[in-house]
């Protein structure tokens, strides 16, 4: 009874607010009424009666406040009436509330953006049974990271203790073909045990079961399992879709279940499309890699017994890990490969979150982007707190009004706050949504147009969340000092009416300047760090590399899946040389195993004859053709390239480069010289060819041997074209293709694509950076050019009538030009002294990304510094436009 | 809260501080005999205890306010004498029951306190 009671009280009060005042209001008129009355009766006149109730009375409006304090002890209420005085008293000076709230919603929207993409990649857990149980586990060989091979995967499958179940997945991806599909599926070879260990169920049918994965028998492995985005795309949802084939390099598979739309694989970025058992791969691959001991390609997980740790786990993975290894090194008599076999050893992480092979690519630079981005915050909000300072200001005489006749000090503060909070709650909404158009607009950067590669980057409750906090935080911590001082209690100097003209304290104007300097310095931080990466991308992009990038095509070939074998694939592939360099546009053309900068390469060991073997002496194996040096543009700098007369039967030659003639043969000539490669037998050197970068753009020169690739009649992989064009590559594509084709239609021809492409694709990460930090630096300048338009603008008006002093004096135009132009110049040299400290110290963060460029470039900060003043010059164009149109006689008057 | 406690009719002295809740306890005893306007309750409380206790407006009504707000009283316009419109307020079923709550705890604490001050 009286909790209702209560409620139909509180409720009233909210909804009927003012006639709940008017009630209170004429109950304390009708006891003033009476105490007048009872002084009347009392004898006292008329007059001295009002006057006596009145002095005990006291203060009316404080007794109603008092009153409505009890009422609204309920915080709600409060915040409601002060959130809707803060958006009238918005819209009052909506051009400042404007720039506030954008600036923060452009910021907000920046940070939402990162943050986002580093959910996906770091925070986001798998949607399986309990991702805090699965682990990840990688082989270490010093810092380089690889793969496993099937063998090894069986031992850890069968022996550990520490995991409840083992799965082994494809690093690589197969593809399958679909009729007419513009994105041909891709997907994985994966261990029977794989659903099972993540517990991921299907939606329709089943999944793939250890059963399936008997490499023995023939029908039942060749099944597969569909993604949802595979059943959508291409299949329409069919409800019939368990018992359809699926075809994958010319072998039919059948459907067995769809899997839940919620799980896509496990390599953040990378859905997988289908799935299937280890068994089948020997129908699909002509030889079988199963049973290769040191052929690693395949990724090993699994899941924890519950109780078990990962220290745990790991001890007991190295113990079988470790006598793997010493099986594999018993087995071979070469010290040195001995050695680099027993240098391996195990690392276990977590994969609750994906495989790590996305965040190891990426964290660093996206880590980089987010503190890069915070900063960007950080310049929003002094705009807020600048333009907040101001507003104080303004309304001065209102404060000071209302803290005199009783308001405490703790009240207004609060209802600041709840302007700045409003602020805030505009800047956040606005900013979220900017963040979802620029989320999907990084990542397609990252995609760089590769359809395998999708980020699934809608918001979740984490990104929300992280939305909110930062946009209510960071408009509380901007409001809070604007607040504290706009309430200050010496309130005589805000009532008079020289409050606009007066004396703005000396603090204010130093708080303005400290606010606009960190603008400015935080801006020539970002403005740096961007410039720095445009000049090492564009060093990256142009540098000698050893081969000509611009005029080079690529095409894959595998003949041997189009049934050429032996002598046939060589008549092959020696046909497909001349028709492509009888071709209009071509200059040269060559066949090669290994492309610059593909993501692959194969290093062997190496021995010179006649000398004693040098431990550790590695060396990067191509298999080249002749035309493959004319084509890359790589020169030959002695003796000869490889020629159609090296044959199977003639004597096996090999081609170094410089790195590997200076390291191994300092003085000698080394043509003539035999050489052994791995265990290719021993090789005479005919040539030597500059050098040119084989895995990555970075590295230092390496010693490469190019073995003759047309002396040997088999090997299970393909070559691929490259061709020399004249004008621009692309443009010959599909010409070369339909040549190639006409050799041999069976032969299965890759997507052609240019070598400057495929370079670029390694440089995603670099142009990743470049693009999004200089959008940044771009966002900083903005930012700041605006805080300081307003800060010179809110000068120019305050000192109008010093300005209409100085005129009426004699000063010129140009000297008032300069006084604000001089103005400006000053905050900005304050920033840049505060920040080229900080740019020395930070930009070193991004020295990993660099390339030919230090990052303590002077030339750089001193561009970075130009383009700040220059700034400055724009931002302050329209205020001293205004200080020079002062009319001295209106000015003089205006006081 | 501030109540105000005077000599005889010397205007107010130096306010002192009481318990909290003891004008509540006040305020409802009074309106526990009779339905009462916020004047009459202050008059009424200066009357019975010969002007010893004044309480000023800006406690009383706030009083007066949280007590409804809680549920011990409630209120209603209603007429007074000479037809005057006035808010009347009146003590619950619940409130009575407070009332007797406090009031005992009222007469413990001031037998305490009564029982040291008067020790020789």
């Amino acid at each position: 009874m009286r909790v209702l009671r209560t409620i139909r009280l509180r409720v009233r009060s909210i909804f009927q607010s003012r006639r709940v005042d008017q009630d209170l209001d004429a109950e304390l008129r009708d006891h003033l009424d009476r105490q007048i009355e009872f002084h009347r009766a009392a004898g006292l006149s008329p007059d001295d009666a009002r006057a006596a109730a009145l002095r005990e009375f006291g203060n009316i409006a404080v007794i109603q406040e008092q009153v409505r304090d009890t009422r609204g002890l309920n915080l709600f209420e409060d915040t409601l009436r002060d959130l809707r005085y803060a958006f009238r008293s918005m819209r009052r000076t909506p051009g400042s509330a404007a720039v506030a709230a954008l600036s923060l919603a452009l910021a907000i929207g920046a940070n939402t953006a990162i943050f986002s993409l580093v959910n996906v990649l770091m925070l986001r857990d798998l949607r399986v049974a309990s991702p805090h149980e699965l682990v990840e586990i990688g082989r270490l060989a010093g810092t380089s990271r690889g793969n496993f091979s099937y063998p090894i995967y069986e031992r850890i499958r069968d022996q550990n203790t520490g995991l409840s179940g083992v799965f082994a997945m494809q690093s690589g991806t197969v593809q399958a073909t679909i009729g007419e599909a513009a994105r041909q599926p891709v997907g994985r070879y994966v261990s029977g045990t794989f659903f099972e260990v993540l517990g991921v169920p299907a939606t329709l049918g089943r999944t793939l079961v250890p059963d399936d994965d008997r490499p023995g028998s023939q029908e039942g492995s060749t099944v597969t399992v569909i993604g949802y985005g595979l059943w959508q795309r291409e299949f329409g949802t069919d409800p019939a879709i368990v018992g359809r084939t699926l075809m994958i390099d010319k072998v039919p598979f059948t459907i067995v279940g769809v899997l839940p739309r919620t799980f896509q694989g496990l390599i953040a970025g990378r859905p997988d499309d289908f799935f299937i058992p280890m068994g089948s791969e020997p129908r699909l691959r002509r030889r079988s890699w199963l049973g290769g001991r040191d052929l690693n390609w395949l990724t090993i997980g699994g899941r924890l017994k519950p109780g078990t740790s990962r220290e745990v786990a790991k001890a007991n993975l190295d113990v079988i890990f470790g006598s793997f290894l010493e099986d594999w090194a018993s087995s071979t008599s070469d010290a040195d490969a001995q050695r680099r076999i027993r240098a391996h050893h195990l690392i276990v992480d977590s994969a609750r979150a994906g495989l790590s092979a996305p965040r190891r690519e990426f964290s660093r630079p996206v880590l980089l982007l987010m503190g890069a981005v915070s900063l960007v915050l950080l310049i929003a909000c002094a705009n807020v707190v600048n333009l907040l300072l101001a507003r104080g200001m303004a309304r001065g005489r209102e404060i000071g009004l209302r803290l005199a006749i009783g308001a405490s000090r703790s009240r207004l503060i609060r209802q600041l706050l709840t302007e700045s909070a409003a602020l805030g709650l505009i800047g956040g909404v606005a900013g979220f949504a900017l963040a979802t158009w620029g989320t999907r607009l990084i990542a397609a950067y990252i995609a760089d147009g590769d359809p395998t590669i999708s980020f699934d980057v809608t918001p979740d409750g984490r990104v929300l969340a992280f939305t909110a906090i930062i946009s209510l935080g960071s408009a509380l911590v901007a409001g809070l000092a604007p607040a504290l001082r706009a309430t200050r209690t010496n309130v005589t100097p805000g009532m008079g009416s020289d409050a606009r003209t007066a004396n703005v304290s000396r603090t204010g104007t130093l708080w303005t300047r400290v606010l606009i300097g960190t603008q400015v310095a935080l801006s020539l931080l970002l403005l740096t760090g961007a410039s720095l990466l445009v000049t090492s991308l564009r060093n990256l992009r142009e540098f000698d590399a050893g081969f000509d990038r611009d005029h080079v095509l690529l095409v894959g070939l595998d003949p041997a899946k189009g049934g050429y074998t032996g002598d046939r694939r060589l008549e092959y592939y020696r046909q497909v040389l001349d028709r492509t360099r009888n071709a209009p546009g071509v200059h040269a053309a060559g066949l090669s195993l290994i492309t610059p900068i593909s993501g692959g390469g194969v290093d062997l060991s190496f021995g010179v004859e006649g000398r004693p073997r040098e431990p550790g002496a590695i060396v990067y194996v191509n298999d080249a053709s002749d035309g493959y040096f004319a084509a890359m543009g790589t020169p030959l700098l002695r003796g000869r390239d490889f020629i159609p007369g090296d044959r199977p039967n003639s004597t096996p030659v090999a081609v170094i480069n410089d790195a590997l003639s200076r390291r191994y043969f300092k003085a000698e000539d080394p043509i003539g010289r035999r050489v052994t490669v791995g265990n290719r037998g021993s090789l005479e050197i005919v040539g030597v060819v500059a050098n040119a970068k084989y895995l990555s753009l970075r590295e230092e020169d390496h010693p490469t041997v190019y073995v003759n690739a047309l002396q040997k009649p088999d090997e299970p992989w393909g070559l691929t074209l490259a061709v020399r064009t004249s004008g621009d590559p692309g443009s010959l594509a599909t010409a070369i293709r339909r040549d190639v084709r006409a050799v041999a239609g069976t032969v299965p021809i890759g997507q052609p694509s240019t070598l400057s492409a495929q370079i670029d694709r390694s440089l995603v990460k670099e142009r990743l950076m470049t693009r999004i930090l200089g959008g940044f630096a771009g966002l900083a300048l903005l930012l700041a050019s605006v805080g300081l338009y307003g800060v010179l603008g809110y000068a120019v008006t305050r000192r109008t009538n010093e300005i209409g002093i100085r005129m009426a004096l004699g000063a010129t135009r140009g000297t008032v030009v300069w006084s604000v132009l001089r103005e400006s110049w000053l905050l900005v040299a304050i920033g840049v002294a505060i920040g080229i400290p900080a740019a020395l110290a930070l930009t070193r963060l991004l020295s990993s990304l660099l390339y030919g460029v230090t990052p303590t470039d002077p030339w750089v900060i001193a561009g970075a510094v130009a383009c700040l003043f220059l700034v400055a010059l724009v931002a302050a164009s329209q205020p001293a436009w205004r200080a020079v149109r002062v009319d001295p006689l209106v000015a003089l008057r205006y006081e | 809260m501030l109540l105000s406690v005077t000599n005889g009719k010397a205007p107010m002295s130096k306010p002192t501080d009481l318990v909290q809740g003891t004008l509540d306890l006040l305020i409802l005893k009074v309106i526990a005999l009779e339905p009462m306007h916020g004047w009459a309750i202050a008059q009424r409380i200066s009357q019975v205890s010969n002007d010893v206790l004044q309480v000023g407006q800006g406690s009383l009504y706030p009083a007066l306010h949280k007590l409804e707000q809680q549920g011990w009283i409630a209120a209603e316009w209603g007429e007074s004498d000479n037809n005057r419109r006035a808010k009347y307020y009146t003590i619950t079923r619940e409130g009575r029951r407070f009332l007797k709550q406090e009031a005992a705890q009222w007469e413990r604490l001031s037998a305490a306190i009564s029982g040291i001050v008067r020790l020789a």
